[in-house]
């Protein structure tokens, strides 16, 4: 079974929820873990509402994440992310670091701040998988203040406000057993996968493709392309999605 | 289908370790993706001085000459040195050079050692390739392919072929494609869904060549981006190989 753990949902670049469906179909994939991009990127409150529906409608190929667009909500956020677990059932949640200003003027506003805890927190106790679009430090920080929490790094340091940064962010990684390396991203750096197994375990690594802003053939080329044991592929690709849920039956 | 790829490197890569570094393994990887040919580029060139490369390019070309297509990264910064280069390569009958001036530092609008190096290269009818970047990689150096039109118009029958661009650039990118008829693309680092389509549909079939960066990035995704796409086997042909062929007069 082929679960894809990082996919915007919603219209995301003009791609329809159904569009993105067929993509996955293209591509062989049996699931879609996915994350709203009005949630993400406008309203927290009607993007996650449109999740919802969508999961009615293709129950046995979307997996949820709730998606919130700022930490500084902080008690809405908390009980948004609630409702998406209790009445929409979804099973993750999607945080990602904002680059506000422009130029030399730009600056991260980072995950790892106070207002992000409490809906940390509140996800480690619903049991729900957090996608974090962050920087590794970030991870390790929120980690260290919610250790029960179970965070995917999205695309393991290879997004530009993680500089690419992959070796450091399996560096990271090994020090934090509930930090979990997803494979989205545009690079390809050679070896970096294999470097991700050996680092944390293929039981830590996640397949993700960032469709449909990246080509999901390509995310997929570089798991069943690289040099490991096909009992390995498996995991990445779908089972430890399967296992971190508690699907795996 | 023979595939030829139009990005590859060999040398060492001070970054982070690689395992691809002789060779016998390069010909090794290019023998497990079933890609018949690669212009390959010296890393030696791109970190240290562009001399020593050309040597460590000439020794492994000559040990497999039907497989790999030596283009050398000349700069200008080298002086009167960098055009004897291009002398030196098109008498050996190699077919092009590379650029990376967001590497060596340099503008592709001020600098008269390029002008004549730009001039010379047209005269001669290589290939020239200026890779916006050297992999797909956040923390390394980027050049604006906008920055590329300029050298187009100077040299309109200068061949150029940019690439080492992603989604975030495509739009710049088909826009110089547009205005300058010489410039072609490859394709190592346009990740984008549907990418290979939208480029295609937008600049001609016969303007993309396949490239991979190989070895510094895994040759599969660049492969599979393209067969999956959705063009017909005829298009599909000219990317892989067919273009690059009409390109390099091979």
């Amino acid at each position: 079974m082929i679960i894809d753990a990082h996919v915007h949902t919603g219209g995301f670049g003009g791609y329809s929820t159904a569009d993105v469906l067929r993509l996955a179909d293209r591509a062989g994939f049996d699931m879609i873990f996915g994350t709203d991009v009005i949630a993400l990127k406008y309203d927290m409150t009607e993007g996650n509402m449109q999740l919802a529906q969508e999961m009615k409608k293709y129950p046995d190929r979307i997996l949820g994440y709730a998606s919130i667009s700022s930490a500084r909500f902080e008690r809405d956020a908390v009980d948004e992310i609630e409702r998406c677990h209790e009445v929409y059932g979804m099973r993750g949640l999607k945080i990602v670091h904002q680059v506000v200003g422009r130029g030399s003027y730009q600056l991260l506003v980072t995950l790892n701040e106070p207002a992000m805890l409490p809906i940390l927190a509140k996800a480690a106790e619903l049991g729900m998988l957090v996608l974090a679009h962050s920087t590794p430090e970030e991870c390790a920080g929120l980690l260290d203040k919610v250790p029960d929490a179970k965070i995917i790094m999205a695309h393991t340091g290879g997004c530009p406000t993680a500089l690419g940064d992959w070796f450091r962010a399996i560096e990271i990684a090994r020090h934090y057993p509930n930090l979990y390396l997803d494979t989205a991203s545009s690079q390809i750096d050679s070896g970096y996968i294999e470097a991700a197994v050996a680092g944390v375990g293929a039981d830590h690594v996640v397949f993700g493709t960032d469709m449909p802003l990246l080509d999901p053939f390509f995310g997929l080329a570089k798991i069943t392309g690289a040099n490991l044991l096909d009992e390995e592929k498996e995991l990445i690709l779908g089972k430890n999605i399967l296992n971190l849920l508690g699907m795996n039956n | 289908m023979k595939l030829i790829d139009v990005t590859a490197y060999y040398g060492k890569w001070p970054h982070w370790p690689i395992k691809v570094t002789t060779p016998e393994l390069l010909i090794n990887l290019m023998d497990r993706w079933e890609i018949e040919q690669a212009v390959v580029a010296s890393t030696r060139s791109v970190f240290l001085n562009c001399s020593d490369g050309h040597q460590e390019l000439d020794d492994l070309v000559a040990q497999y000459p039907d497989r790999l297509i030596g283009f050398p990264i000349v700069s200008p910064k080298d002086g009167q040195e960098a055009l004897q280069q291009v002398e030196t390569a098109n008498s050996k009958g190699l077919k092009g050079l590379r650029l990376f001036p967001q590497h060596h530092q340099y503008r592709l609008d001020d600098d008269p050692t390029l002008e004549s190096i730009l001039k010379l290269a047209e005269d001669l009818g290589m290939l020239v390739q200026i890779p916006c970047r050297i992999m797909l990689h956040w923390g390394l150096p980027q050049l604006d392919v906008r920055d590329i039109d300029s050298v187009a118009e100077r040299f309109p029958n200068l061949k150029i072929m940019t690439g080492g661009l992603n989604y975030s650039e495509l739009r710049d990118a088909v826009s110089v494609m547009r205005k300058r008829e010489n410039v072609t693309f490859e394709t190592s680092c346009l990740q984008m869904v549907e990418g290979i389509e939208k480029l295609t549909a937008q600049v001609g079939v016969e303007r993309v060549c396949f490239g991979t960066g190989l070895p510094l990035q895994y040759p599969s995704p660049g492969i599979s981006k393209i067969v999956n796409a959705q063009i017909s086997d005829d298009d599909k042909e000219k990317i892989f190989g067919l273009n690059a062929k009409r390109l390099l007069g091979l």
